[in-house]
């Protein structure tokens, strides 16, 4: 067995178990106190994808990207339970369900309609820079230098300084390029190349130094790598690490939020019985729609980290596939069941990358049955276990 | 109050008495226009594509018949006929391709062997489900769905792959073939329900138009005399409640079984047809959103209603095509977008389920015999469990 291919398939599964988590943690939820399979769940997903790259794509820096695609997911995850489920409470099973489909084709065909058919790549990510002139000329100069650098900042269209400092006889000056185009770096070059000549006309020998900072600058890099011989390599990247480590905060915050505020006790109440919840005192249309704002910023943010992990194929269609995969996810680990559905994205995840890197090789069909072995896994686990794999076999719908 | 609520019930005040008029005067018009759709004096163009989408319509309503069966009948929602329809269809063409079935008259059993053969497969995929209600239920039969799915785009050796299934005989009426036409036209936008370029055209032939219709009809029938039936009404009582019916002596799963079985058929018979139409069978028009267009058409007709499974469809089918037409009002040139449809089709969707979540047509208790009116929403109220 070859120990690489093994090594780079167990990440990759595990990255895309950790984001099939975070979206079937907002089926489960929403299924959980609605009884509804949120179809358009896939669609916000999407949404959180298209929002992230095109605000990257901008110059916001990732981190705020990322924050920005959650909020404006959540709001509108609010707003489709307001507009295309709220009023359907009390209607048979199925309508709301076909809601659903109709808000799935519609976000769908909007993004389509917005934003174009064709798939996208994921934007470069625009590292901040540490420039760092080196010696007491420098210093000296150092305001000369760092109206150069602005003036170059101000052309592009979300530059600016993050930080100046003076330590010693050196000017850090932290600073992020925005722009519109592609070639950050080429910019970069510019700044330095215009400090560099206001400098030298006085002062020849100082050198300037640039380097890149931030979190940017982090996620394109291997994390650990190994080299195994010949093309062999196994390379854990940062920007898998930054996935994995927001997909655990997000389930352990998340955990926090149902098990410990109050919000999450009527969240679980509401879940039991809606009815006796309303009595308690619970506006129960307010938790559902806290639920869909939190499912959905989960689904947005596995939108963005999507984006990010792959890299390209980022189109009106993305969400139809992970959504039924979360949707999967969340039955395999018990529906309605929070931590169910953390693992069960999990398993899928695995489940997948290994059909496609293994099982079907074993079996000599072709790699196109990845799918077919998630969801044979599926049907078996329903038909064995309806509740799931952390169910409770007490569970009513079996 | 939630502004779409408080526009709904203003729209009910009258009790829905606008509905049924609305209704009672759309109905004999589209009957009309359905069964004299070949002969119509219009333009050539237009003639042939009102004459198209009806056919389409007619197809879509025979599955949506037997997709009424399991989720209507028997109250288990399914995500997965198109399961059905693409093994029917498969089946039936494969089968025609063959040198042996050339004979006249083999398009019936090729019809029914294709029917047979789905209804084999709903009765597999129906048995290990028997103990599975709501929901788990319907994410197996959307879990066959794909599985088939898959197998059929990765064999390519016997259903010829992503590319699909053509080449197939000219569908043949008891001797003569019927004639083909080459197709061109407005049909060659892609879309959801797509047509292949170039391709040979036998649903443009009155012929199989009058076949298509009488397929329906004849399914109609059927459905009328079984849901009158004693297995009808026991559907019901699955329905309405799974413990009392078996209290009541129901034999749960050998009814389900009879359920699943002919509900394949019907989507079987339907799918085969819709293949014989544009002479090509492809994964790509019986994809999962074939299921769904089938449901959507099922749920905003009326659940559980011969009429609410025919006129739904009609309404979203035909609407579907409809959008992608230019409308011309004195000089003013309505056309929706081309890739827009499915973003009006998406908001009708929601509008219609708002207004009313019964369904346009729902199932009214005719007999005394039914043990209950199980379109009722009481009985599927959230928190029911």
């Amino acid at each position: 067995m070859d120990v690489s291919l093994f090594a780079n398939q167990t990440i990759n599964a595990f990255t895309l178990g950790g984001i099939y988590a975070l979206i079937a943690v907002g089926y489960t939820m929403v299924y959980g106190i609605i009884k509804l399979i949120n179809f358009a769940h896939g669609e916000i997903y999407m949404m959180g994808a298209f929002i992230g790259i095109l605000l990257i794509a901008r110059g916001v820096p990732f981190v705020g990207a990322l924050a920005l695609a959650m909020l404006l997911c959540a709001g509108l995850g609010v707003a489709i339970d307001v507009i295309a489920y709220r009023p359907l409470r009390n209607a048979p099973r199925l309508a709301p369900l076909i809601t659903a489909i109709g808000v799935s084709l519609f976000l769908q065909n909007f993004v389509m309609l917005l934003w174009g058919a064709s798939e996208r790549p994921f934007p470069d990510l625009r590292p901040a820079f540490l420039v760092r002139p080196i010696g007491a000329e420098a210093l000296a100069r150092g305001d000369e230098l760092l109206s150069g650098i602005e003036g170059r900042l101000q052309s592009s269209a979300f530059g600016r300084l993050k930080h100046v400092e003076r330590r010693g006889d050196e000017l850090y000056v932290a600073f992020r390029l925005g722009t519109e185009s592609n070639d950050t770096r080429s910019l970069l070059r510019d700044a330095r190349r215009d400090a560099l000549a206001q400098m030298r006309a006085t002062e020849p020998t100082i050198n300037l130094d640039a380097e890149e900072v931030g979190l940017e600058h982090w996620l394109n890099r291997p994390a650990w790598s190994i080299h195994l011989g010949g093309d062999r390599a196994v390379e854990l990247k940062w920007k898998v690490v930054f996935i994995w480590i927001v997909a655990i905060a997000l389930m352990l915050a998340l955990e926090a939020v149902v098990q410990q505020t109050k919000m999450g006790k009527a969240m679980r109440a509401c879940a039991l019985d809606k009815a006796t919840a309303a009595l308690m005192g619970i506006d129960v249309n307010k938790i559902i729609a806290a639920t869909f704002a939190i499912g959905s910023a989960l689904a947005a943010t596995a939108g963005v980290l999507f984006a990010l992990y792959r890299g390209s194929g980022i189109g009106y269609r993305m969400g139809f596939q992970p959504g039924v995969f979360a949707f999967s996810a969340a039955v395999l680990g018990g529906i309605g069941n929070i931590r169910g559905a953390m693992l069960g994205g999990v398993v899928l995840g695995v489940v997948q990358v290994a059909a496609n890197a293994y099982i079907t090789g074993w079996l000599g069909v072709s790699s196109n049955y990845e799918f077919a072995f998630a969801f044979g896994l599926l049907i078996l686990v329903i038909l064995i276990r309806p509740t799931g794999l952390l169910g409770r076999a007490s569970a009513e719908r079996a | 109050m939630n502004p779409a609520s408080w526009a709904r019930d203003q729209w009910n005040a009258d009790g829905g008495a606008l509905w049924r008029r609305v209704g009672i005067v759309c109905l004999v018009p589209a009957c009309l226009v359905v069964a004299l759709a070949p002969a119509l004096p219009l333009p050539p163009a237009e003639g042939a594509r009102l004459m198209d989408v009806s056919l389409l319509c007619i197809l879509y309503a025979i599955v949506a018949l037997g997709l009424n069966v399991v989720t209507g009948y028997t109250g288990l929602l399914d995500l997965g006929i198109v399961a059905f329809a693409a093994v029917g269809a498969y089946t039936a063409t494969i089968l025609y391709d063959r040198p042996w079935m050339q004979f006249p008259g083999s398009l019936f059993v090729v019809l029914l062997v294709g029917g047979l053969h789905a209804s084999v497969w709903g009765v597999l995929r129906g048995a290990p489900t028997l103990r599975l209600i709501g929901d788990y239920y319907a994410i197996v039969t959307f879990a066959f769905a794909e599985i088939a799915r898959i197998f059929i785009r990765n064999e390519a050796w016997l259903t010829g792959g992503g590319n699909g299934y053509k080449n197939f005989p000219v569908p043949n009426l008891l001797g003569g073939h019927l004639e083909g036409g080459e197709y061109t036209g407005i049909l060659k936008t892609s879309g959801y329900w797509s047509y292949p370029n170039g391709t040979l055209w036998h649903g443009g032939t009155w012929q199989f138009y009058y076949l298509c219709l009488g397929f329906l009809l004849l399914a109609v029938g059927v459905m009328w005399r079984l849901e009158r039936s004693r297995v009808g009404r026991a559907w019901f009582a699955i329905k309405a409640d799974e413990t009392s019916a078996m209290t009541s002596g129901i034999h749960l799963s050998s009814l389900k079984m009879h359920a699943f079985a002919v509900s394949a058929f019907f989507a079987g018979v339907g799918g085969a047809l819709l293949a014989f139409r544009t002479s090509t069978v492809s994964t790509n028009v019986f994809d999962f959103w074939f299921s769904v267009v089938v449901l959507c058409a099922l749920v905003l007709g009326g659940m559980g209603s011969i009429g609410g499974a025919v006129g739904g469809t009609f309404i979203v089918v035909g609407l579907g095509e409809l959008l992608r037409e230019e409308i011309h009002m004195g000089g003013i040139v309505l056309k929706v977008d081309d890739r827009a449809r499915f973003l009006f089709f998406g908001v009708l969707l929601v509008i219609v389920m708002v207004f009313k979540p019964q369904g346009l047509f729902p199932r009214r208790v005719t007999t005394k015999r039914e043990p209950l009116d199980t379109t009722d929403a009481t009985l599927f109220q959230l928190g029911d469990d």
